[in-house]
């Protein structure tokens, strides 16, 4: 079961911003992260730990035991286990901006030494013990979903199920466009990828939208077409999107109507289009 | 807005009048002056009946100009709860300013009796769902074909009759407890039934489960579309709020395709899924796309639960 459950995570690759929640004692997360590590380690990739649940050092022993050597990555800057607070809410205060800043800078870092990606897992539970507010955390996790749109980083966020309460926790994984836990098949693969496109500007999207990944798509439709896209009209080919639900329909229509210089949909499936004439009855079909 | 106002409708507000009528001729008398006199005071009329009715009527109003639109009710309002907010509301949405007139026969010989306690919460939702409304809404019923318990009810659902007497108050006029009397246990069902719990992290596995048993019966891939997107948006509610899981049973009947979602939640409000977003609005709740996308909607909600039954249609059925 275990190694079932950690195999998903040999599904993820750069470009993923994905969400594990789990509910027990047996380490599932640690495992599952383990061996995104691992695998990003033998990939080149700059690999960044944030550590909460687990001690740094206990971290880097469980990487140790499972076949992972440490200590070249990272003695040449590779790996970097850090606990979480210390980032996330360094100086006592969880900012998301400032958060979002460093991931970036993060990523120009292994740009910059040529590293091919950074995969970053983040163990969450710092949020409920600093405090964080719900709105706080959910407008972090959908607005740091733009790191991931160049495919140059992966993120796997843990969340513990049992420290979050179901208010908190359902808006948060609906901010990842993929939510996966110890219970997954191994037929599973992220729910919803999305890649920037430079010419047209806009994103291609390939998968579901549904309830669970909501707030994703919605930040990733308004990074693109938002208020704040220097007025360039945005294209998004959905012809790759499976399903979408009636709320991403809504948010599709909502995008399309707001976009300073307009958002166009090609590639349209046949109930989507249905679906936008019943959810927007005044739009231009 | 609550159901029957006892003062009557607002000057100029909704008019929802039943009329019954025993052939052609009958329904041609009761029909064709309301529309003739909609044109007469400039107002957009809509005509949504069976189409060998529809036809009748269209023959004799002899106004072909874009003023009178025509409805199969047959199509469009073959789920009772969809003529509501896709047929009579999308209506009156494209006229905000206007007062506007509406012939709509929702119920014919036809009909089953499966469809209808949905037929009759249907009409007697009119009342409260455009109390806010400028519209007169006439619905002729065919009392030559119809059962004794179908006339009970649009007496029951409309707070005017029409015959051959001319106009009278319903003294039966009780439209909420027609939509009590209707939400009751739905039948148990009598074929072999396939189930599926879900929560947050099984909302997708819902439609894989449904997309296999309605390919497996042979649904056009539109209507298997349709329904993952029907039985996605009411899963989706269990999950936000009726707390977080719910049940999925798919059967198969001689007519339908039918999934049935479970949850602990309670829809108290009885026109929840019965208004569509206003014309100039984005959204609507997940119910009212629902509504749109199925053949026939049953529900049962109570404080201890909810149940939402959705049939498609079997090709060939």
């Amino acid at each position: 079961m275990r190694v079932t459950a950690s195999a998903v995570v040999d599904q993820l690759h750069l470009g993923d911003h994905v969400c594990w929640v789990d509910d027990d004692d047996s380490g599932g997360g640690l495992h599952a992260a383990g061996r995104f590590v691992a695998g990003g380690l033998r990939l080149g990739h700059k690999v960044v730990w944030f550590t909460d649940a687990v001690p740094p050092a206990a971290v880097r022993a469980h990487l140790d035991g499972s076949g992972v050597p440490t200590q070249a990555a990272v003695a040449d800057g590779q790996l970097r286990i850090v606990p979480a607070v210390e980032s996330y809410a360094a100086g006592g205060r969880f900012t998301p901006d400032e958060m979002i800043g460093n991931l970036t800078t993060e990523i120009l870092r292994a740009r910059r030494e040529e590293r091919p990606g950074v995969r970053v897992v983040g163990d969450m539970g710092w949020a409920v013990r600093q405090g964080a507010s719900v709105a706080d955390l959910v407008r972090y996790e959908a607005e740091v979903n733009r790191l991931f749109l160049d495919g140059e980083a992966a993120a796997m966020c843990l969340y513990d199920r049992r420290l979050f309460p179901t208010d908190y926790l359902l808006p948060a994984t609906a901010a990842h466009p993929a939510t996966v836990g110890p219970n997954a098949g191994r037929a599973w693969a992220p729910m919803l990828r999305a890649y920037r496109t430079r010419n047209p500007h806009g994103l291609r999207l390939v998968g579901e939208v549904d309830r669970s990944n909501r707030g994703a798509f919605t930040a990733m439709l308004d990074h693109v077409a938002g208020p704040g896209t220097n007025q360039r009209a945005a294209v998004l080919d959905v012809s790759e999107l499976r399903f979408a639900d009636a709320g991403a329909a809504s948010a599709l229509a909502r995008a399309r109507r707001n976009a300073p210089s307009g958002l166009r949909l090609v590639g349209c499936r046949p109930a989507l289009r249905r679906l936008l004439d019943l959810v927007d009855p005044a739009s231009p079909a | 807005m609550t159901v029957g106002q006892e003062a009557g409708p607002p000057p100029g507000g909704l008019v929802h009048e039943g009329a019954f009528y025993r052939d052609a001729a009958e329904l041609l008398a009761v029909t064709v002056p309301f529309v003739h006199e909609g044109l007469a005071h400039g107002e957009p009329v809509l005509v949504a009946a069976p189409q060998d009715r529809l036809a009748l009527i269209r023959a004799a109003v002899d106004a072909d100009d874009d003023r009178v639109r025509y409805a199969d009710m047959t199509v469009q309002g073959r789920n009772p709860g969809r003529i509501i907010p896709w047929v009579l509301q999308a209506f009156l949405d494209r006229h905000p300013d206007r007062r506007v007139r509406i012939v709509g026969e929702p119920v014919w010989a036809e009909r089953t009796e499966l469809e209808q306690p949905a037929c009759a919460q249907h009409e007697a939702l009119i009342n409260a769902a455009f109390a806010e409304r400028d519209v007169a809404i006439f619905c002729p019923y065919d009392a030559s074909r119809l059962t004794p318990g179908v006339l009970a009810d649009a007496r029951r659902t409309h707070p005017v009759l029409v015959d051959s007497a001319g106009r009278h108050p319903s003294p039966t006029f009780a439209p909420e407890q027609v939509v009590a009397g209707h939400n009751k246990p739905l039948p148990v069902p009598a074929d072999p039934v396939a189930v599926l719990r879900y929560d947050l992290d099984t909302l997708a596995d819902v439609r894989r489960f449904v997309t296999a048993h309605a390919e497996a019966a042979d649904l056009h891939p539109d209507r298997v579309a349709d329904l993952q997107i029907a039985v996605t948006e009411l899963a989706a509610n269990s999950i936000v709020h009726a707390g977080g899981d719910g049940v999925l049973q798919v059967w198969r009947t001689g007519e339908h395709l039918v999934c049935e979602i479970h949850d602990d939640g309670w829809l108290a409000d009885p026109l929840a899924g019965r208004l569509a977003p206003r014309h100039d609005g984005i959204g609507g709740r997940g119910l009212v796309i629902v509504q749109a996308l199925c053949d026939l909607v049953l529900v049962h909600s109570t404080s201890a639960g909810t149940t939402v039954r959705l049939h498609l249609r079997l090709a060939g059925a």
